[in-house]
């Protein structure tokens, strides 16, 4: 019965990665294949918006059927509302380019609902990461942390400068061109470590949540740089990047809500 | 729950094994199963006023509940 029930786990977690997979390889294959065409900024704006508004829907109902009490049902309000504040982010960024018509600016609103969500989204990851992190060693923790900030110390000094100071909301635009990789930098820490510390029990061998982040944190960096750099070519890598990480975040909320709500008519049986 | 079911630690619903209960959480969610036996004794605090006396104030959290549960009280 117990290799049954082992069994039955294995299956679930295979089918979910093929499904991930699969959902990544789709979208992503839309926007590898419309780019440079009349469609690639409508392509690329909607899967972002698409993939992370899925995120947004699995995180309600997991807050629907799990509540908001106890460490958990806060851990996973805070999820749900991070992801709201980038759905809003990601929407506002569509309308200027594909309702407007026009290069979304540097700042604008939707870089507040980004920068917004870093407050909810650090309160998940550092409290599932107490869950996820038992037994995590103290020399990891250091290693980790100290390659953050030699990564955060040299991506801060390249945009400080190639940055334009003058003008009127230069120093606001180069304050969140860095407060991004900051901000970045210290949730890494947590999602490297718990990344490294899985693959201990049957349920939580992939920190889903954790993936989806490191995935997010290196689009945020392939961004950055291509703002520093002033790169000109085409950023289609970066969109399909963001889609992963979004499309991770939802599998790892579907695993949870299948796998750790009690539905209790599954009880009854 | 519904996997402990499967694994038969709930098989006489009067009579569930702390121990097994926790070795089989600790197979199926790592060294966070700790912590979910933590969470549980701070619920069992909060809303039951369930307190650890005598010589279960060193004990773990496994312990007293374990505890509670043959005795009714700590």
């Amino acid at each position: 019965m117990e290799q049954q029930a082992y069994l039955e786990i294995k299956r679930q977690r295979r089918n979910l990665v093929l499904g991930l997979i699969a959902a990544i390889v789709v979208i992503d294959a839309a926007v590898l294949f419309t780019t440079g065409s009349e469609m690639e900024t409508f392509v690329s704006d909607i899967s972002r918006i698409g993939t992370i508004s899925a995120a947004a829907m699995v995180s309600l109902i997991v807050v629907g059927r799990q509540k908001v009490s106890g460490l958990f049902g806060r851990a996973y309000v805070s999820l749900a509302a991070a992801l709201i504040l980038w759905v809003a982010a990601e929407s506002i960024w569509g309308y200027y380019e594909l309702g407007l018509g026009v290069e979304t600016p540097f700042p604008s609103i939707a870089d507040a609902f980004w920068l917004a969500a870093y407050g909810p989204l650090g309160y998940h990851l550092f409290t599932t990461g107490k869950f996820f992190g038992k037994g995590v060693k103290k020399s990891a923790i250091i290693i980790v942390s100290l390659a953050a900030a030699m990564f955060l110390a040299f991506y801060v000094q390249a945009i400080i400068g190639v940055s334009d100071l003058e003008g009127p909301e230069a120093l606001a635009g180069v304050a969140i061109s860095i407060a991004y990789p900051v901000l970045d930098a210290i949730l890494i820490v947590p999602a490297v470590l718990m990344v490294t510390n899985a693959g201990k029990g049957q349920l939580t061998s992939i920190p889903w949540i954790f993936v989806g982040w490191i995935l997010l944190v290196i689009a945020d960096s392939l961004l950055g740089i291509t703002a520093v750099t002033n790169f000109t070519g085409e950023l289609f890598h970066i969109t399909m990047m963001y889609n992963a990480a979004y499309l991770c975040f939802a599998a790892g909320l579907v695993w949870y809500n299948r796998q750790f709500i009690p539905d209790e008519k599954k009880l009854a049986r | 729950m519904w996997h402990m079911n499967n694994r038969g630690v709930f098989s006489d619903p009067n009579k569930v094994d702390v121990n097994t209960f926790y070795s089989n959480l600790k197979e199926l969610v790592g060294p966070g199963a700790e912590m979910i036996i933590e969470e549980t004794w701070e619920h069992l605090q909060k809303h039951f006023g369930t307190k650890a006396g005598g010589d279960l104030i060193r004990s773990s959290p496994l312990e007293r509940i374990q505890k509670i549960m043959e005795i009714g009280e700590a």
